[in-house]
C-alpha cells in the first residue's frame, strides 16, 4: 500500500518571466528582501520568501536604468502565492494575512 | 504650479466607483435580478477593494503591450519555421489537447465574466469582471493564433470548437464549464476565480508552459505566461471576492464552504488531464505532476491560502486529502485512459520509451514500476486489429456521471482496484469515479442527471454522421461525426510522424 507523503512549507512567492525586465525586477527583489530564495525553471524564475516580498519602485528603477511604473509589474509577473497587501505608486507588498 | 498627478489609489476610485451611480427610476432588484437567489448576503459593496487598482486606462496600455510582445514572438517563430526546432513532434499532442480542451473554455470564461460584469451589484467587482471578460477573449484569440500556425503542418488542430462540443474526452472540460456558467453569479465567481484560478490554473499555466519553453515552443510559452499574468489579476479577484463575501455576513460562510468543496474536486479532476500531458506527452520534462502538485497545491494553497482562510471559519476542501493520496497515481491513470482510447481521439499517444519509463519510475518510485509499467509491456504484445503495433481498448468505457472521465482511477488505498461508486436517484443508477464526484452529484442530483455523456449518447444513436451499416461501421461513423480524420491512433503510424521524419531526414539528432 502506498503511503501518503507530504512536503509542506509556508511561503509567499512570485513567478517572474525570464527576460530582461523580469531579471531586473528579480534583482530588485533580492536586494530588498534578504532571505529570498530563487528557483530557476525554463522560461521563469520563482522567487520565494517565508514571510513577505516587497517590490520597491526606486530599487527596480536603479536596475532598469529608467523610470518604472509599479503597474509595469503586470508585464513580468506570471503568478504568485500570497496576497497583494499593498500596491501603490511606490511599492508592492505581497504577504499572507495570517502570520504564523 | 502644475497640478499634482493623481495617485494610483485616487485614480482607481475615480475610474471605478466614481463612474457608478445610484438608479432613480428603476429598482436595484430589477437591475440585478440574480443577486439574491443564491442566499448570499451583502451589507456594503463599497468594502470591496481591488488590490491591483486596475483602471481602464492602465488596462488598455498594459494589455496592448502584452499582445505586442506575443505577436512579435509568434511572427518570429513562424518566419523562422520554428515548428521544425521543437524537441519532437510528439510534443504537439499535448498542445492539441490544450487547443481542443482549454481554448474553448477561455471563450466560455469570457462569456461568464461578461455575466458577472453585468450582474454583480458592486461597481468594484463589476469593473474587475469586465476586465477579466476581455482578458479571456484575448486568451482565446492568442491561443487560436498560436495553434493556427501548427494547423498548417500537423493533424488535430483543424476543428477545435466542433470537437469541443462532441468528442468524448472534451466533454470533461466542456461539462465543467457548463456547470459553472449555469450557476448563479456568486457560485460562478467562487468556482472559476477562486477555486480554479487561484488554486489550480498555476498547474496548467506555469509548470506546463515552462515545459513548452523547454520543448522549443516559444509561442505557447508566451501565450501561457501572457495569459497567466492576467491570471494573477484573476486570482486576486477570486481571493478578494471570497474574503469579501465571508466578511459581509456569517450566513455566507457555509454556502462558500460548499462551493469550495464542490469546485475544488471539479477543477482537480479537470486538471488531471494536465497531469497526463506533463508526465507523458512532453518529450523533455521540467517537473512531474507530483512535484508541481506539491509546490503549487500543497505548499501554496494548503499551507498558504487555506491558513489565511481559517479565521473566517473556512477549512480546506472536503476531498483535498484524496487528491494528495492520488498524486502518485493520477497522471498514470489518465494517460492510460487516453492511450487506450486513442483510436477515437484527435491526438496521438504512444508507449513511453524505455528512458521515459525510467524517468517515470524515478519520479514515482512507489507506483510506476509497481502498477503501470507492466501495462505498457503488455500493450506491446496484446495487439488489436487497428493501425499501430499495440493494444487499444476496443469498446466504450463507463463514464463518471459528474466529471465525465472514464472510470479508471486507481484506489490509492488498494492500488489493484479501480474506484467504482454509484447511487440511486429516482429509480436510476448513476456511476462515479470517486467519492468526490458522488458527493457533488448527491448535492445537486437534479442538475447532474441532465449530463450529456458521450458514451451514452453514442449508444442512444445520437453521434453518427450516417446510420452505421453494421457493428464494424459504428466507430467510423462516430469519428466522422467528430470530424476526426487522420488525427487518431498511435503516433508512430501517424502523418505527423511521417512528415516529421521527412522534414528531418538529414538531421541526426531527432528521435526516429
Amino acid at each position: 500500500m502506498a503511503v501518503v507523503e507530504t512536503k509542506r512549507e509556508r511561503f509567499v512567492a512570485v513567478d517572474l518571466q525570464k527576460n530582461e525586465e523580469g531579471y531586473n525586477v528579480l534583482q530588485a527583489i533580492l536586494k530588498d528582501n534578504p532571505g529570498a530564495k530563487i528557483d530557476e525553471f525554463p522560461g521563469y524564475y520563482k522567487v520565494r520568501h517565508p514571510e513577505k516580498l516587497l517590490i520597491n519602485r526606486e530599487t527596480v528603477e536603479s536596475f532598469m536604468g529608467r523610470p518604472w511604473d509599479t503597474q509595469e509589474f503586470n508585464l513580468v509577473i506570471i503568478s504568485y502565492a500570497g496576497n497583494f497587501a499593498e500596491w501603490d505608486d511606490d511599492r508592492i507588498l505581497i504577504r499572507w494575512d495570517t502570520h504564523m | 504650479m502644475a497640478k499634482k498627478k493623481l495617485t494610483l489609489a485616487q485614480k482607481y476610485h475615480i475610474y471605478t466607483r466614481g463612474l457608478d451611480w445610484e438608479p432613480t427610476y428603476v429598482s436595484k432588484k430589477d437591475i440585478y435580478p440574480y443577486a439574491e437567489y443564491e442566499g448570499i448576503k451583502i451589507k456594503d459593496w463599497n468594502k470591496w477593494e481591488d488590490p491591483f487598482r486596475m483602471t481602464i486606462e492602465a488596462y488598455w496600455k498594459y494589455q496592448a503591450e502584452k499582445d505586442r510582445r506575443f505577436y512579435a514572438i509568434l511572427d518570429g517563430f513562424i518566419q523562422n519555421q520554428g515548428h521544425l526546432t521543437l524537441s519532437d513532434a510528439r510534443y504537439l499532442n499535448s498542445i492539441k489537447l490544450f487547443i481542443q480542451g482549454v481554448t474553448p473554455l477561455e471563450y466560455m470564461a469570457h462569456r461568464g465574466f461578461a455575466f458577472v460584469a453585468r450582474h454583480l451589484p458592486g461597481a468594484g467587482p463589476r469593473t474587475a469582471g469586465f476586465f477579466q471578460s476581455m482578458d479571456e477573449l484575448r486568451h482565446t484569440q492568442i491561443e487560436v493564433h498560436a495553434g493556427s500556425n501548427f494547423n498548417k503542418y500537423y493533424d488535430g488542430f483543424h476543428s477545435m470548437t466542433h470537437m469541443h462540443d462532441r468528442v468524448w474526452y472534451l466533454s470533461v472540460p466542456k461539462s465543467y464549464f457548463d456547470d459553472a456558467v449555469t450557476a448563479g453569479p456568486f457560485e460562478y465567481i467562487t468556482a472559476i476565480s477562486f477555486s480554479f484560478e487561484y488554486a489550480l490554473t498555476n498547474l496548467l499555466f506555469v509548470p506546463f508552459m515552462s515545459g513548452a519553453a523547454y520543448n522549443g515552443d516559444t509561442p505557447t510559452m508566451t501565450f501561457g505566461f501572457s495569459a497567466q499574468s492576467d491570471e494573477s489579476r484573476h486570482m486576486t479577484l477570486g481571493l478578494q471576492v471570497v474574503k469579501f463575501l465571508l466578511e459581509q455576513h456569517e450566513d455566507n460562510v457555509p454556502i462558500i464552504q460548499q462551493w469550495i468543496d464542490k469546485w475544488w474536486w471539479r477543477g482537480y479532476r479537470l486538471t488531471s488531464l494536465v497531469g497526463a500531458m506533463m508526465d507523458y506527452m512532453l518529450p523533455k520534462r521540467v517537473m512531474s505532476w507530483k512535484e508541481s502538485f506539491e509546490l503549487y497545491v500543497e505548499d501554496q494553497i494548503i499551507e498558504g491560502l487555506f491558513r489565511d482562510l481559517e479565521r473566517y471559519g473556512i477549512r480546506p476542501p472536503l476531498h483535498m486529502e484524496q487528491s494528495i493520496k492520488e498524486k502518485e497515481f493520477l497522471s498514470h491513470d489518465v494517460y492510460w485512459i487516453l492511450f487506450s482510447f486513442t483510436f477515437a481521439a484527435a491526438f496521438h499517444s504512444w508507449i513511453p520509451t524505455e528512458a521515459e519509463m525510467e524517468w517515470l519510475a524515478e519520479k514515482y518510485p512507489r507506483t510506476f514500476n509497481q502498477y503501470y509499467r507492466w501495462r505498457y509491456e503488455k500493450a506491446k504484445e496484446a495487439k488489436t486489429p487497428l493501425p499501430g503495433d499495440r493494444f487499444y481498448y476496443i469498446g466504450l468505457p463507463q463514464l463518471c456521471q459528474v466529471c465525465q472521465i472514464p472510470m479508471g482511477f486507481t484506489d490509492p488505498d488498494n492500488p489493484n482496484n479501480f474506484v467504482q461508486r454509484y447511487t440511486e436517484y429516482e429509480g436510476e443508477i448513476y456511476h462515479f469515479c470517486s467519492d468526490g464526484c458522488k458527493w457533488i452529484f448527491e448535492r445537486e442530483p437534479e442538475k447532474f442527471v441532465q449530463a450529456w455523456l458521450p458514451v451514452h449518447e453514442i449508444y442512444k444513436g445520437n453521434c453518427f454522421a450516417e446510420p452505421p451499416k453494421g457493428p464494424e461501421d459504428v466507430v467510423p461513423q462516430v469519428l466522422k461525426w467528430y470530424n476526426i480524420q487522420t488525427d487518431n491512433f498511435d503516433y508512430f503510424v501517424s502523418e505527423d510522424y511521417k512528415n516529421w521524419k521527412e522534414w528531418h531526414k538529414d538531421m541526426a539528432t531527432v528521435l526516429v
